[in-house]
C-alpha cells in the first residue's frame, strides 16, 4: 500500500518553511517511519526548499510525499531557472576551519543520509526526487 | 529553538533545545551577536533535535571568532547531531567533547 500526501504548493518562500517542516514530519510520525529517519527528512526539507528560495527564482513550489512499503520518497518541484543540485562540485570537507565556507554542504549532507537523488527537467519544472528505503 | 544563557566572567555557556535550520538559525546568530569578552564558550546540544547546514553556517562563524579570542567547546553531542558533523568534517574542526 502506498500512500502520496501533498505537503505543499504555493509560493516559494522561506515563509513556508515552518509549515511544510511541520507537515513533513507529521506525515512521517502517521507513516511509522522512526525518528531517527525523520530527522534526516525535515534536514532534506530544509537544505532543499531554503536552496529553492534563495537561488532557483522560482516562485511556485511543490513538495510531495510518498511512503510505500519500505520506501520514502520526497518530490520537490518548481519553476525556477534549471538548477541541477546534483551537478554541484563536492565541498571540501577535510578544509582547515580558516578556509572553510559553509556552502554546498547541504546538498552534500543529504547524498550522504539518503538512499538516492535522482534530479530532471521536466515541462519547464526542476523535479528533485530523494528516497530512502527503510530495514 | 529555546536558547538557556548562562555564565559571567568570560564564560558564557549556552544550553540549545531543538532544531537549529534556515527558521531558528538567525535567532543564534543573533543570540552570539557580541561575543566581546567572551574567552569560554560552552554550546551544550543535549537536547537538538537536529541542525541543517544553516546552522553548521552559524557555528562555522562562531567558530572562527572564538578562534581569535578564546576557545569554544560543544559538549553532549547526540547520535543524530553527530552524524551531521561527521558527514561534514565539523567533527574535525569544532572541540567536542
Amino acid at each position: 500500500m502506498s500512500q502520496i500526501s501533498l505537503v505543499y504548493q504555493g509560493a516559494a518562500d522561506t515563509v513556508a518553511m515552518k509549515e511544510i517542516s511541520a507537515l513533513t514530519e507529521h506525515i512521517l510520525t502517521v507513516g511509522n517511519v522512526p525518528q531517527e529517519v525523520r530527522m534526516k527528512f525535515l534536514i532534506a526539507v530544509d537544505e532543499v526548499f531554503s536552496n529553492i528560495c534563495r537561488y532557483s527564482q522560482a516562485t511556485e513550489a511543490k513538495v510531495v510525499c510518498t511512503i510505500k512499503n519500505n520506501l520514502i520518497r520526497l518530490c520537490f518541484e518548481d519553476n525556477g531557472i534549471p538548477f541541477n543540485p546534483l551537478s554541484h562540485k563536492k565541498p571540501d570537507i577535510a578544509a582547515k576551519a580558516e578556509n572553510r565556507k559553509a556552502g554546498g554542504l547541504g546538498i552534500f549532507l543529504i547524498t550522504q543520509q539518503m538512499d538516492q537523488l535522482n534530479y530532471k527537467r521536466s515541462n519547464g519544472k526542476n523535479q528533485l526526487m530523494i528516497i530512502k528505503f527503510q530495514a | 529553538m529555546k536558547i538557556e544563557r548562562s555564565g559571567g566572567d568570560g564564560q558564557l555557556l549556552l544550553k540549545l533545545t531543538g532544531r537549529l535550520d534556515t527558521t531558528t538559525s538567525p535567532l543564534l546568530e543573533e543570540e552570539l551577536g557580541t561575543l566581546e569578552g567572551v574567552n569560554d564558550l560552552q554550546l551544550d546540544l543535549a537536547k537538538m533535535d537536529y541542525l541543517s547546514s544553516a546552522g553548521l553556517r552559524v557555528l562555522l562563524k562562531v567558530s572562527k571568532i572564538m578562534d581569535k579570542q578564546g576557545t569554544m567547546t560543544v559538549v553532549n553531542v547526540n547520535r543524530t547531531v553527530m552524524e551531521v558533523f561527521n558527514i561534514t568534517g565539523f567533527s574535525d574542526i569544532l572541540t567536542i567533547q
